[in-house]
């Protein structure tokens, strides 16, 4: 079964090639894991690769929804320009487990999992145990409610 | 079948009125009547508006005032530049006739208001462009609307146009959007985040009747020079939430001719507690793999560097596209759809309220692209 990983691997390949040009946005729908802790290292774990993949550093992140809700959605603003939309669903119809399109400004990537499910949820082996500055900084952005500087929510 | 509508087209040739003016001619129902436009126009919109009227093979009238006392006039398909359009459509509502407006509907929420204000007075029928009429957008309508998803948890929706020449925007900085936004619509460039936003925006109101009460956004230029030569977007996101707290995300933007093998990214995700539907424009299809040459992207044309205008595509012979066949069922006009509503005698489901919310949304959205803070609505008027 394909995993997460996998499919990470491939888009990294892919953006190595140049073949995007300079990636500028990423959209990743995330389908994953209903505990807590879980997402929210998840989801720190997936703005630092969306990051990567824009070759950028992270500058500010807006967030809406909540763990307990079952939806958030982070707009990710890095210093370059590049800029994300990441958005977990904790809803019980699992399908494809990741919906993502990433575009460059000369060309585009889009999933396309067929019948694969992609739900792995150890997106890094060391996932569950990491509270890692990023996570700090989305608790931050979903408590206040507003866009929120990397400086902000530093301890 | 007697052609019972009268249509008065406002503005012609490199507006959408090329469009929309043959998708009233291909109705029975309807005929055209004349092309007009305010009467202190430049020349260049002047031998724009009479190619239009030759090639339709209906005469101009130089003065919209006296173009809207004409009886057999019923409708106005008005298409005039965004900052000229709502003192059109108010003239036009004033006059009695039914209103077909392009999209989005005006810049600026004032003139919003005074449309629907307009329209309500004089008892006339409205409706905005859009993609509701489509097969794709009415099963995602009849999807929310018989509980298959069960309650809605979140909307996520992306539409991009693939034309332009990619590839030539300055990178490396964040765009720094300005308040209130102007030059929305220029021979070179357009506001992406209005005039593609503007169908996500849209279609979230229609599928979920409810408005928007926050947005946080982004503007972006990543893609072409001429967007950022003129300081304005080529892509925008907007997160927000809807008056029942629903979260919403959109992605709109232009992205260049080869960046999509069709016309664009036009689909939209519906989280529910029961179910997740992807609904796309572009599914069902078939996918067409030949011999034949690949498809190139066209000259640009210096009059249209973006490919905004039918003419102006085929004046450097833009091809189509043809490795994705639309497998679904043919999809109707949307001046058809109008034209059903008056018939029906029933308001348009993208009347000049929801367009005036759509506007909301935007103008609130660059605010908050500009000021870098969530932005609640609805404006203070």
């Amino acid at each position: 079964m394909s995993s997460m990983a996998d499919l990470h691997r491939a888009v990294e390949a892919t953006l190595a090639s140049k073949r995007l040009g300079q990636p500028v946005f990423v959209r990743y729908l995330w389908f994953g894991s209903d505990n807590p802790n879980a997402v929210l290292t998840g989801l720190a774990v997936l703005t630092d690769t969306v990051c990567r993949w824009l070759d950028s550093s992270l500058e500010r992140v807006y967030a809406t929804g909540g763990l307990a809700s079952g939806q958030v959605s982070l707009t990710l603003e890095c210093r370059e320009g590049g800029t994300a939309l990441v958005s977990w669903t904790s809803s019980s119809d699992r399908g494809n487990g990741v919906d993502l399109m990433i575009l460059g400004n000369r060309g585009a990537m889009y999933h396309d999992a067929g019948s694969t499910e992609l739900l792995d949820e150890r997106l890094s082996p060391t996932a569950q145990l990491v509270r890692s500055e990023t996570a700090r900084l989305i608790e931050h952005a979903l408590r206040s409610g507003k866009p929120t500087p990397v400086e902000r929510a530093k301890p | 079948m007697n052609a019972k509508y009268g249509i008065l087209l406002v503005t012609g040739s490199q507006t959408h009125q090329e469009n929309y003016a043959a998708a009233f001619a291909a109705d029975k129902r309807c005929r055209l009547i004349a092309l007009t436009d305010e009467p202190d126009i430049d020349k260049r919109r002047r031998e724009l508006n009479e190619r239009l009227a030759r090639a339709l093979g209906i005469p101009t009238i130089p003065d919209l005032k006296d173009a809207l006392t004409k009886k057999d006039v019923q409708v106005v398909s008005i298409c005039a530049p965004p900052e000229r359009r709502a003192r059109i459509a108010v003239r036009c509502a004033e006059a009695g006739k039914h209103l077909y407006l392009d999209k989005s509907l005006c810049p600026k929420v004032e003139e919003a208001d005074a449309i629907v204000a307009a329209i309500r007075k004089a008892g006339v029928r409205s409706h905005m462009f859009s993609f509701i009429p489509q097969p794709w957008a009415r099963t995602a309508k009849k999807l929310v609307d018989d509980g298959r998803l069960g309650k809605l948890l979140a909307i996520h929706a992306d539409a991009f146009f693939a034309k332009g020449l990619t590839g030539t925007a300055k990178l490396g900085s964040r765009r720094r959007e300005e308040f209130p936004p102007e030059r929305h619509q220029l021979v070179e460039a357009k506001r992406e985040l209005d005039n593609v936003g503007v169908y996500p925006i849209t279609l979230v109101r229609w599928l979920t009747g409810k408005k928007f009460r926050s947005v946080y956004s982004v503007t972006g230029n990543y893609f072409f020079r001429e967007h950022q030569q003129h300081n304005v977007e080529d892509f925008g996101i907007i997160s927000g939430t809807l008056e029942d707290g629903l979260p919403v995300t959109i992605s709109a933007g232009r992205f260049g001719w080869t960046t999509h093998p069709a016309a664009g990214v036009n689909r939209v995700v519906l989280v529910g507690s029961t179910r997740t539907a992807v609904v796309d424009a572009n599914r069902p299809r078939l996918e067409v793999y030949t011999d034949e040459p690949p498809w190139m992207a066209p000259n640009v044309n210096p009059a249209d560097p973006m490919g905004f205008w039918s003419s102006t595509q085929d004046e450097v012979h833009v091809r189509p596209k043809r490795t994705w066949v639309a497998a679904g069922s043919p999809a109707p006009s949307d001046a058809s759809y109008f034209i059903d509503c008056l018939e029906q005698k029933r308001e348009s489901e993208i009347a000049a309220p929801d367009a005036a919310h759509a506007t909301e949304v935007l103008v609130a959205s660059y605010r908050s692209a500009a000021t870098r803070e969530v932005v609640t609505l609805p404006l203070p008027r």
